[in-house]
């Protein structure tokens, strides 16, 4: 990829990220960490072989769901911090459907799950959208109350009704039928697991129907101006809805690829945060699906190259949520309109500074070229 | 007393003031006259200390002062009225006198009694100070806000723009009290875009153009065309080309329209407008005009009454369809999504309409090509379709947003206060566009706060007051007249 390609805000990005994981290192290395060690370490874990590469795929798979779905409402002006939610949500109503149907044929059965998941996490979304657009309250607050009631309805399915018996005490479902999973595909030098591909089909989906599509110009009209967006006369109603529905449905086969791909059980420890994850995944990539698909395998990599390094250099794997949280905070650092004047003061000065070094330099060559005639 | 001289104010690109100077002598009333935009309020903050200069002096009473605060300009004895008062709506009226007054820990309720009553006892009017602010009207606002300016030891008292949103008898009051300031030896700033009020009020006047002041001249010996010549920079010219044309068959008609707004309820409202005519709805604003325009194109809900287009189609939604051209009030707001780049502002709403999305999918390369096309017939300057629309100046804004409306040739315009804010080329551009609708047989309703830009164009003119029309009055020379009676709530033809 040249750099022609990279814009200012590709710039912006890197360089937060660059230095986000460069203060983390800092951090390590202040805490008494052995770097020469844990550097490797986070490396390899990440994409050292097929193994390491075939995890931080795996990593990036829910993250990139969810953080497309994220994307989709930043862009129509709408924050669903309810991925977590939509994502247990939509990971028990898989679990209870395929126990309900025994689906024999393992294509049909896979798209059984992701259809009823898609459903259950766009009902999840789709009612914080409803009360957006009809009772006119916070999707913020809304998004956050669902996850409480989402997560602990799961948690409540595990310890009770599907929890499976034989479960080694752990509350936990039984695992999901043989057909339901979701391979690994084995692609000759790498391993790529079945997910990934979809998730890639997702955000080439997502994409098309932000920049190429007129519901895509009426989200982000939306987004930027949603009282224009009701004047020219869109359906802000629908808008709304149906970009929290959409989002709750890349959210919920999320979960439900977590669960058919990786985990096969429900448990109430299925999702370590990747509904925030997901969050950070969608603002690093800017809400564009490119971007997004990007900063999950970049988030991917962070977790599985952590977990390594904790392994063997007995790093907390936690210092991966720091990175992530440095990340972030310095994302909206750079993009604080404060900061982005004083970028582009300094920038006037400094195109004032070469117009005047440009006349100086004209006025320098004049009689020289005088002299020349 | 006052002399300001030369004073520089620049926000990023935009000039605000350069070289803006005026003098202020005891006991005189003095008009600082510009169009909107010429810098008369911003040089009026830096006298208050709102504003900081970035060049010129100030001298009062003969020397330099630094006024860098509004308690600063009180403690010099300047009183300021702003345009849209700066009273707390929650609090009641003792408690703002208390804000602006010396800061204590407790309210001296007992004490800004006295003072009220001291200040209406010199100035007139009754003000009940245990009054909430939000319970008065515009007026008695004004009032509170005028007293509050006069407290302490003034002797500049400076009002801007004080009567637009006063009825023409509140507006007699407040110049009759004016005159009698003047008598008393106070000296008041005057500021204003009406003519008319610096021939009735004031004694000398300084034309503000373009953040500079271009001349300052004795009342008695200036004309009024000297003056708005002054003003805009040429000759105003009003001729517009607008030649008889039948009217044709009805393109909206509203029907028994009642809609509950913030401001003003709208009762049992009637209205059609036909083909081939301008229905020109003028009023001081805050009168429904907002609520009736927000109705009709579907933007707020009415609660009884009756709407169908000239195409046929009928109800409330049908009036944010595509095929009615809006020109909102607020194009910042309700025109433009500023963040979005022109192209796609261009055909906002209108996708399906232009056949620029087949099957949902965008047809992108036809969209800039009729963005183009859009641009250059409105003559937007701008750099291509793809800068953001709030890159524009205003005068270039409201030019994409007909360029967008009118851009089908739309049977029906709703327009609301399309020249806000433009200076008069712009503005000429913007009603030319709307008489090009009418002579191509469209209708056209006009909702303006402009009373000179509804007469120049309105083949007929509907007069709001209190949310109903009051009348309706076709232009001519008793014209400005019976519209300002109708204003003021007077009912045309003798009491019913």
């Amino acid at each position: 990829m040249g750099l022609a390609l990279l814009g200012r805000e590709h710039f912006v990005v890197l360089a937060v990220m660059a230095l986000g994981l460069a203060l983390s290192l800092l951090m390590l290395a202040l805490t008494g960490a052995d770097l020469s060690e844990a550097l490797p370490a986070l490396f390899n874990g990440a994409l050292g072989d097929a193994r390491a590469i075939e995890e931080t795929l795996s990593q990036s798979i829910p993250i990139m769901f969810v953080g497309l779905g994220v994307s989709i409402g930043l862009r129509a002006g709408l924050f669903n911090i309810g991925g977590e939610g939509q994502i247990y949500v939509a990971a028990l109503t898989a679990v209870v459907v395929s126990q309900a149907l025994p689906v024999g044929n393992p294509v049909l059965a896979v798209a059984l799950v992701l259809v009823v998941g898609a459903m259950a996490g766009g009902l999840w979304a789709g009612a914080a959208g409803w009360m957006r657009a009809y009772l006119g309250m916070n999707e913020v607050i809304t998004t956050i109350l669902l996850n409480g009631i989402g997560i602990l309805l799961a948690g409540w399915a595990v310890h009770g009704p599907v929890r499976d018996t034989d479960g080694g005490g752990y509350p936990w479902s039984e695992k999901i039928g043989e057909p339901f999973r979701l391979p690994v595909m084995d692609l000759g030098p790498i391993t790529v697991p079945a997910g990934f591909l979809l998730a890639l089909g997702a955000a080439a989906a997502v994409w098309v129907l932000l920049e190429r599509t007129v519901i895509g110009v009426e989200l982000r009209t939306l987004g930027d101006s949603p009282d224009a967006a009701a004047y020219a006369g869109l359906r802000v109603t629908m808008l709304v809805v149906g970009a929290m529905v959409c989002a709750g449905a890349l959210a919920g086969v999320g979960g439900v690829v977590e669960l058919a791909g990786k985990q096969e059980r429900l448990s109430d420890f299925f999702s370590p945060g990747y509904g925030f994850t997901a969050i950070a995944v969608a603002l690093v990539g800017n809400a564009r699906a490119g971007g997004v698909a990007l900063s999950a395998l970049f988030f991917g990599a962070l977790t599985a190259g952590a977990s390594s390094m904790e392994r063997i250099a007995q790093v907390p794997a936690a210092t991966s949520l720091v990175a992530q949280a440095i990340i972030v905070a310095l994302l909206v650092l750079a993009r604080s309109d404060r900061l982005q004047r004083w970028v582009r003061a300094r920038r006037q000065i400094s195109r004032m500074l070469e117009e005047q070094a440009l006349n100086d330099r004209l006025a320098a060559d004049r009689p020289a070229e005088g002299r020349v005639v | 007393m006052l002399s300001i001289s030369d004073v520089e104010k620049r926000y990023d690109a935009t000039v605000a003031l350069s070289g803006a100077s005026l003098s202020v002598e005891p006991s005189e009333i003095h008009a600082l006259l510009g169009e909107n935009g010429a810098g008369k309020t911003t040089l009026m903050n830096v006298l208050d200390g709102i504003t900081r200069p970035d060049g010129g002096v100030i001298r009062w009473r003969g020397s330099e002062v630094r006024i860098d605060s509004p308690r600063t300009a009180a403690a010099l004895g300047i009183g300021m009225v702003h345009q849209h008062d700066r009273l707390v709506a929650a609090l009641t009226v003792g408690e703002n006198f208390a804000l602006a007054g010396e800061s204590s820990f407790t309210i001296p309720r007992d004490e800004i009694r006295d003072q009220l009553a001291d200040l209406t006892d010199r100035y007139g009017g009754a003000v009940d100070p245990d009054a909430r602010v939000s319970d008065l009207s515009v007026g008695e606002r004004q009032w509170v806000s005028l007293l509050r300016a006069l407290t302490g030891d003034v002797s500049l008292l400076v009002l801007d723009e004080p009567t637009t949103t006063l009825t023409p008898l509140e507006r007699d009051r407040l110049f009759g009290a004016l005159r009698e300031y003047r008598a008393s030896g106070l000296s008041v700033i005057f500021i204003t875009h009406k003519l008319d009020e610096v021939f009735a009020l004031c004694d000398r006047v300084t034309v503000m153009r373009r953040g500079r002041a271009v001349a300052t001249l004795a009342v008695a010996d200036t004309t009024r065309s000297e003056l708005a010549s002054l003003m805009v920079g040429q000759a105003v010219d009003t001729d517009f080309d607008k030649h008889a044309v039948e009217a044709g068959p009805a393109l909206l008609l509203v029907e028994g329209l009642s809609v509950r707004g913030a401001r003003q309820t709208v009762t049992g409202l009637d209205l059609e407008v036909r083909s081939s005519e301008i229905v020109g709805i003028a009023g001081v604003d805050g009168n429904g005009q907002r609520e009736l325009v927000e109705a009709i194109t579907g933007i707020r809900t009415p609660d009884a009454g009756s709407v169908s287009f000239g195409d046929g189609t009928a109800g409330w939604h049908a009036g944010r369809s595509a095929s009615v051209a809006r020109i909102p009030e607020d194009r910042h707001r309700h025109g433009l999504a500023l963040g979005r780049p022109l192209w796609e502002n261009l055909h906002l709403g209108r996708w399906h309409h232009r056949g620029l999305g087949n099957r949902g999918l965008l047809n992108r390369r036809g969209a800039r090509d009729r963005s183009g096309d859009l641009l250059r017939t409105y003559d937007v300057v701008c750099s291509g379709p793809d800068q953001l629309a709030g890159e524009l100046s205003g005068g270039n804004q409201q030019k994409a947003v007909l360029a967008r409306e009118l851009g089908d040739a739309p049977q029906l315009v709703i327009a609301m206060n399309p020249c806000r804010g433009l200076d008069i080329a712009a503005s000429r551009f913007v009603l030319d566009q709307l008489l090009e609708v009418r002579s191509r047989g469209g209708g056209v309703l006009f909702v303006s706060y402009d009373l000179d830009e509804i007469l120049a164009i309105s083949d007929r003119i509907l007069v709001m007051a209190s949310g109903e029309v009051a009348g309706q009055v076709v232009p001519g020379p008793q014209a400005t007249e019976e519209i300002g009676l109708l204003m003021g709530g007077a009912v045309l033809g003798g009491p019913r």
